[in-house]
C-alpha cells in the first residue's frame, strides 16, 4: 500500500488556497476592468482651454495689415499689408528669421503703378484669397508645413503656393464688402457689395487640365486648371436699404445677404440666374445686421446685429418649414454692444469678441460660452492661427496678441448626450444618433437617448413575450409534469441557452422578419395565443377533478401546435380578406403606422428565445424550492391542485419569480448580437412594437471601429459601456439579495 | 385576391426560403464577369523578381479586406519567403497604421480626409501616397418585382436624408411619391444601407445626400450582403451595396445626376469614364517619402495589384479593374 506524500489535511488546504486565489484574482480582474473604462472617462471632464500666450509687435506706423496667421506652434506669424507684402515674423520678438515676399510681383496681371491690395480672407484648407484694387483675384495657399528641412530637427517652416489668378473684368468697384467661394477645378465665385446696395456675383468656370477621372489623388492638387467661363450677374435689389454684409457658402451656391434693417436673404446664384429662396428678420435684439459669418460648411449663418445679439441661422431645405430661414440657436450674451466673430475651422464653433466683455467661444449646441477670457485689450481685428489652434487678436496699434486653444476636439458637452438639439440643417430639435461622417464639417451627433430608449424597449418587448411563455412552462414542468420526463425535460431547455446568440439572431432575422412582413396579423395571432393557450391548458390541468399522470403533454402537444397552426391561419385569412391587400398597407394607410421588416416583435422573438431557458430553470428553481412539506400539508389539509398552487406554492415562489425576471431583464438588457442583427439598427424612439431600434450594446460593436482612439465618440461609446455596466449590475445585484434572501427564508421549514 | 397582389412570396416558397436564400448569397453574376475578364487581356503579366523577401502588414478598409487576402495569397505564391498579414477594420484604421510603421500598406475605400491627411504630414512630414487599386460601383437596389428602372441623385437624397440638401424639397414616403403606380405605389418606402464604420456609408453620405445625413428610420446593417439580402426578401424596400454584391431577387437602378438628365447603369465602362454618379475608386495608401524608393517587397506587391493577375482578381472578386492607361500610370510610377 503506497502512503500518500501529503496529508489529506495539507491538500484541502491547498485546494482552499487555491480556490481563494482564484476567487480574488476574478474579483481583481473585475477591478481593473472597472477601473480602464472609468480611466478612459476621466477625459470626458476635460475642457477646452484658452491660454494666453503672449503678445508681439507687427508693424511700424501706418502699416495696414489685412491679414494675419500663425504656425500650429505658435513660433511664427505671417502678415499681409495693403502693400501687398507678405512678411513671415519669427514670435515673441525675435527678429530672427524674418523674411519678406512680396506678392504684388508675382501677380500675372502685371499693371504699370503699384495697385494696392484691398481685401484677404482665410478660405477652407489654408487657402487666402487676395483681392487688388484693379479686380485681379489670387489665391494663395499660405501657411506652415511641419518638416524636416535638410537634416535639422523639425520644424514649421512657412510655405506659400498660387493657385489661381483671375481678374473681374466688368462692373468692379473697390468697395471692402466681398465674400469668396472656390471649388477647385469647378468654380470660383465672388461677391461684391456696394453702398447703393447693388450686388453683383462674378463667377469664374473652371477646368483641370489633368484628364478628369472618378479617382482624383490628393498631393497634387489643383495647380493645373483653366478658366473656361466667366459671367456676371447682378442681383435685383430685393433687399431693403444699406446691405451690410455677405456671406457666400463654400460652394458659391448659397449667398447671405444681410441688411440694415435687420433682415437677411438667401439668394441661389449657382447658375446665370439668380433666385431668392427666402427673407427673415433676423435681427433678434434690434438694429440692423452687423456681420455674417458662415460656418464650415456653410449650412449654419451667425448673424451680429447692431447692438451685438448673436443668433444662428439655417436655410432648410426639409421638413414643415422647409423654404424657410429660421434661427436654430441664439446665444447668451450680456454685451449690448457689437461684436466680432470668427469661425473656427475644426468643429461648429466661433469666437467672438466684444468690447467690454472680452474673447467668447460659442458652439452651435448650447447657448452658454464654451470658454470666455475676460481681459481682453480691445481689438480691431480677430483670426484664427493655422489648424484653428489659436485666436489672434490685432489692437489698433498694430500689437498681436495670442492664446492658444487647445484640447477643442476633446471638448465635451453633456449637454449634447441628454438634451433635445437642434442639429445643422435639421427640420427642428431633436435627439438624434449620428456619429460619423467622410466630410470634415460634420456636426457629429451623439445623444445617447435613442440608444438608452431603444435598449429598454427591447429589453421590455423581449420580457413581455418570454416571460409569461417561462414561467407558465415552468409551473407545468415544476407541478405537474411527472417526474421521470422532467428530468429530461429541464436540462433540456437548460440546453438551449448553450445555442450562440449569433446564431439566433442570424435565424430571427433571415427566416422570422419576412414573415412578420408578410402575416403579421397570423404572427400576432400566434404570439398571443402561445402563453394564453399554455395557460388555458395548466388551468384545465389544475381545475380537473381527474387524476394527473403527467404525460399530458404527450398529447396535448399536437392539439397545442394545431391550435397554433390555425391561428396562424386565421391571421392569415383575415388579413387577405379584410385588409387588402396586406395588414400592413392598412395600418399605413389608416394609421400612419409603418411596419417594418426589422421591427421590435423580430427582437422580442430572438430575445425570448435566448432568455427563455434563464427564466424557465431559475422560475423552476424556485417552484421546486417551496418546501414538499408545505405541499403535503396542504394536499393533506384537502385543497385541490389549483388552491395548492394558488396559495401555498406561488406566494412561497413568488420572490424567485421576480429573481427571474429581473435576472432575464439584465441579460437582455445587455444581450448583443440578436439586436444588431435583428434590429435594423435604427435609432428611433418610438414605442411602436412594429418599428425598430437601436441598443447601447448593439451600437457599441456598429460604431467602435469606427472611433479613433481618444476621438469624442471613443469616449461616448465609453461611456454608454460604463452605462450599461451600471445598469445590468444593478439589475443583477438586486436579484442575487433577493436570491440570498430566499434561500435564507427557506431554512425556516 | 391574387397572390400577386399580396405582394409576397408564395406560401409554398417560404418554407424553402433559408435554403433560396442560401443560393442568393453565394451565386454571383457571372456574365459580367466574362466581359470584365476579355478587357484585361491586354494587361502586362506579372514579371516575378529574385531577391524579394521580408514581410508586408495591411491594415485598413473591410471592403477591401477580401480583395487584399486574395491578392497577398497570389504574391505569396509567387514569393513564398515573404510573410503577408492582412487586418480589416475599417478605413479610418489606415492612417494611424501607416503613421505609427505597424502598416506598410493602408487598403481604403476612400480617400483620405484633410484631418487624416493634417495628422499624417504633422507626424511624418510629407503626405502619403494614395495607389488606386480597383473600381467599385455604388448600386441602388430594388425588388425583382418593383417597375422602377431609375433614380435620380436629388430623389434618392429626398428618400434617404433628413436633411434634403439635394434640391428636392418634397418628402419621398411611398413608393408613389417615386413614380410607381399600382399596389407597389401604395407601401411606404422601406430602406436599407450599411452602418457606419463601413467606407460604403460615408461614400453613399457625401455622394448621394450632399453631404447630409441619414434619417433615423434607414436600417444600417452589419454587410453589405444582408443589406442585398434584405432587399430581396421585402418588395417595397430599397438599398445600396457595392456592386460586386448583386444577387438575384434584385435589380440594380439606373441613376443619373440630376432630374432631367439621363440615367446611367451601374456597369463597367460607365464608372470607368465617370459617367455613374456613384462610382468609385478604392485605393491603397503606402508611405513613400519623397526622393526615397519604397521597400522592394511592398514595391512587388503594387506592381503585382496592377498587372493581369491582380486585377484579374479583382474581376473575380465582383469589383472593376482600373483602365489599362491608369493601371500604366501608376505601374511606371514607382
Amino acid at each position: 500500500m503506497v502512503q500518500p506524500r501529503t496529508s489529506p489535511m495539507f491538500r484541502d488546504q491547498l485546494a482552499a488556497r487555491f480556490f481563494t486565489l482564484g476567487g480574488v484574482s476574478v474579483l481583481l480582474s473585475l477591478i481593473v476592468l472597472v477601473g480602464f473604462l472609468l480611466f478612459e472617462l476621466l477625459p470626458l471632464f476635460q475642457k477646452a482651454s484658452l491660454t494666453f500666450v503672449g503678445r508681439v509687435q507687427l508693424a511700424k506706423e501706418g502699416e495696414v495689415l489685412l491679414h494675419v496667421g500663425a504656425d500650429p506652434g505658435l513660433d511664427q506669424v505671417f502678415t499681409i499689408d495693403r502693400r501687398g507684402l507678405l512678411q513671415c515674423h519669427t514670435f515673441l520678438g525675435q527678429d530672427t528669421g524674418l523674411s519678406q515676399l512680396d506678392l504684388a510681383a508675382r501677380r500675372t496681371h502685371v499693371s504699370a503703378e503699384r495697385v494696392p491690395l484691398v481685401y484677404a480672407r482665410q478660405g477652407l484648407d489654408d487657402l487666402v484669397y487676395l483681392l487688388w484694387a484693379d479686380g485681379v483675384l489670387q489665391i494663395y495657399r499660405l501657411g506652415f508645413e511641419f518638416s524636416r528641412p535638410g537634416q535639422g530637427p523639425r520644424r514649421y517652416t512657412f510655405v506659400s503656393q498660387s493657385i489661381l489668378e483671375v481678374k473681374a473684368e466688368n462692373n468692379f468697384q473697390i468697395v471692402d464688402r466681398f465674400a469668396v467661394a472656390y471649388v477647385p477645378r469647378q468654380k470660383l465665385t465672388l461677391v461684391q457689395l456696394d453702398d447703393t446696395g447693388s450686388v453683383s456675383v462674378h463667377h469664374w468656370w473652371l477646368r483641370g487640365t489633368a484628364p478628369r477621372s472618378p479617382f482624383q489623388v490628393q498631393g497634387e492638387m489643383v495647380r493645373e486648371q483653366e478658366v473656361v467661363r466667366q459671367s456676371c450677374l447682378a442681383l435685383p435689389d430685393a433687399l431693403g436699404e444699406r446691405p451690410a454684409a455677405p456671406a457666400l457658402d463654400p460652394e458659391g451656391r448659397r449667398l447671405y445677404l444681410g441688411d440694415g434693417e435687420g433682415r437677411l436673404a438667401v439668394w441661389d446664384v449657382a447658375q446665370e440666374q439668380a433666385q431668392l429662396l427666402a427673407t427673415a428678420g433676423v435681427a433678434v435684439s434690434g438694429g440692423g445686421v452687423k456681420e455674417l459669418v458662415l460656418l464650415p460648411g456653410g449650412v449654419s449663418c451667425v448673424v451680429v446685429d447692431g447692438v451685438g445679439g448673436i443668433s444662428v441661422w439655417n436655410y432648410l431645405t426639409a421638413g414643415v418649414s422647409a423654404g424657410r430661414l429660421v434661427s436654430i440657436q441664439t446665444m447668451d450674451r450680456a454685451a449690448r454692444r457689437s461684436a466680432m466673430v470668427v469661425p473656427i475651422p475644426a468643429g461648429k464653433v466661433f469666437a467672438t469678441y466684444g468690447a467690454g466683455e472680452g474673447l467668447r467661444l460659442f458652439s452651435l449646441i448650447s447657448r452658454e460660452p464654451l470658454l470666455r477670457w475676460d481681459d481682453v485689450p480691445p481689438l480691431t481685428e480677430m483670426y484664427i492661427g493655422q489648424g484653428g489652434a489659436s485666436i489672434l487678436g490685432l489692437t489698433g496699434d498694430q500689437r498681436l496678441h495670442v492664446w492658444r486653444l487647445a484640447h477643442l476636439q476633446k471638448a465635451f458637452q453633456w449637454r449634447s448626450l441628454f438634451a433635445k438639439i437642434w442639429y445643422e440643417g435639421y427640420p427642428e430639435p431633436s435627439w438624434v444618433w449620428q456619429s460619423s461622417s467622410a466630410s470634415s464639417s460634420f456636426q457629429p451627433k451623439l445623444s445617447l437617448v435613442p440608444l438608452i430608449w431603444g435598449s429598454v424597449k427591447g429589453a421590455v418587448f423581449g420580457m413581455l413575450f418570454s416571460f409569461p411563455l417561462a414561467v407558465l412552462c415552468a409551473i407545468y414542468v415544476s407541478f405537474l409534469m411527472h417526474p421521470k420526463w422532467r428530468l429530461w425535460i429541464k436540462p433540456g431547455v437548460e440546453l438551449m441557452s448553450a445555442m450562440p446568440t449569433v446564431v439566433i439572431g442570424f435565424f430571427v432575422a433571415m427566416w422570422f422578419s419576412p414573415i412578420v412582413h408578410d402575416d403579421l396579423l397570423g404572427l400576432v395571432g400566434v404570439m398571443i395565443m402561445f402563453p394564453l393557450l399554455i395557460g388555458l391548458a395548466l388551468l384545465v390541468l389544475l381545475r380537473s377533478k381527474r387524476g394527473v399522470t403527467g404525460r399530458e403533454f404527450l398529447w396535448g402537444m399536437p392539439i397545442f401546435f394545431l391550435a397554433l397552426w390555425g391561428a396562424f391561419h386565421l391571421g392569415s385569412y383575415l388579413e387577405s380578406h379584410f385588409f387588402s391587400p396586406s395588414f400592413s398597407l392598412w395600418l399605413y394607410e389608416r394609421f400612419s403606422v409603418r411596419l417594418e421588416q426589422r421591427n421590435s416583435l423580430v427582437v422580442a422573438f430572438g430575445l425570448g428565445l435566448a432568455v427563455i431557458p434563464l427564466v424557465f430553470t431559475v422560475t423552476e428553481d424556485a417552484l421546486s424550492g417551496v418546501p414538499k412539506s408545505l405541499v403535503a400539508a396542504a394536499t393533506a389539509l384537502g385543497s385541490s391542485r389549483w388552491q395548492t398552487l394558488r396559495y401555498v406554492v406561488l406566494p412561497r415562489a413568488f420572490p424567485g419569480m421576480v429573481v427571474a425576471g429581473l435576472m432575464g431583464f439584465g441579460r437582455v438588457l445587455g444581450e448583443t448580437m440578436i439586436v444588431l442583427i435583428a434590429s435594423g439598427n435604427t435609432p428611433i424612439i418610438s414605442a411602436n412594437p412594429l418599428n425598430g431600434m437601436r441598443s447601447l450594446a448593439a451600437n457599441m460593436v456598429v460604431e467602435i471601429s469606427e472611433a479613433s482612439v481618444d476621438s469624442r465618440l471613443y469616449r461616448v461609446l465609453i461611456l454608454s459601456a460604463v452605462l450599461l455596466l451600471v445598469v445590468t449590475f444593478v439589475v443583477n445585484t438586486l436579484a442575487a439579495l433577493l436570491r440570498m434572501r430566499i434561500k435564507r427564508g427557506h431554512y425556516e421549514y | 385576391m391574387t397572390a400577386n397582389h399580396r405582394l409576397s412570396l408564395p406560401p409554398a416558397r417560404r418554407w424553402c426560403r433559408l435554403l433560396w436564400v442560401f443560393w442568393m448569397v453565394i451565386v454571383p453574376l457571372i456574365a459580367q464577369e466574362f466581359t470584365l475578364l476579355d478587357a484585361l487581356d491586354d494587361f502586362p503579366r506579372y514579371q516575378r523578381r529574385s531577391g524579394i523577401s521580408g514581410s508586408v502588414n495591411s491594415v485598413g478598409s473591410d471592403t477591401l479586406n477580401n480583395l487584399m487576402a486574395l491578392w497577398g495569397e497570389g504574391f505569396r505564391r509567387r514569393y513564398p519567403s515573404v510573410n503577408f498579414q492582412v487586418e480589416g477594420k475599417g478605413s479610418s484604421t489606415a492612417p494611424p497604421a501607416l503613421m505609427e510603421g505597424v502598416a506598410q500598406i493602408g487598403p481604403m475605400s476612400r480617400l483620405m480626409s484633410k484631418d487624416e491627411l493634417d495628422a499624417f504630414r504633422q507626424k511624418m512630414g510629407f503626405l502619403p501616397t494614395a495607389i488606386p487599386v480597383a473600381l467599385d460601383a455604388l448600386a441602388i437596389y430594388v425588388h425583382n418585382q418593383n417597375p422602377l428602372v431609375s433614380i435620380s441623385l436629388p430623389e434618392l437624397d429626398a428618400a434617404f436624408s433628413v436633411t434634403h440638401r439635394g434640391g428636392l424639397d418634397r418628402r419621398l414616403e411611398t413608393w408613389s411619391d417615386l413614380g410607381v403606380t399600382g399596389v407597389l405605389g401604395r407601401y411606404p418606402l422601406s430602406l436599407y444601407g450599411r452602418n457606419s464604420a463601413s467606407g460604403t456609408y460615408g461614400f453613399f453620405k457625401m455622394a448621394a445626400l450632399f453631404g447630409g445625413d441619414f434619417q433615423p428610420r434607414v436600417k444600417e446593417l452589419p454587410g453589405s450582403a444582408a443589406v442585398v439580402l434584405s432587399v430581396s426578401l421585402e418588395p417595397a424596400s430599397m438599398g445600396y451595396a457595392g456592386i460586386g454584391y448583386r444577387a438575384e431577387g434584385v435589380r440594380a437602378l439606373h441613376v443619373s445626376k440630376d432630374q432631367g438628365l439621363p440615367a446611367v447603369a451601374p456597369v463597367a465602362h460607365r464608372v470607368v469614364d465617370g459617367e455613374y454618379p456613384l462610382g468609385r475608386a478604392l485605393y491603397i495608401y503606402v508611405v513613400k517619402p519623397p526622393s526615397e524608393m519604397l521597400p522592394a517587397v511592398v514595391e512587388e506587391f503594387v506592381q503585382f495589384i496592377l498587372s493581369y493577375e491582380g486585377q484579374r482578381i479583382v474581376v473575380k472578386s465582383g469589383y472593376i479593374p482600373l483602365p489599362r492607361d491608369v493601371a500604366n500610370t501608376y505601374r511606371r510610377a514607382f
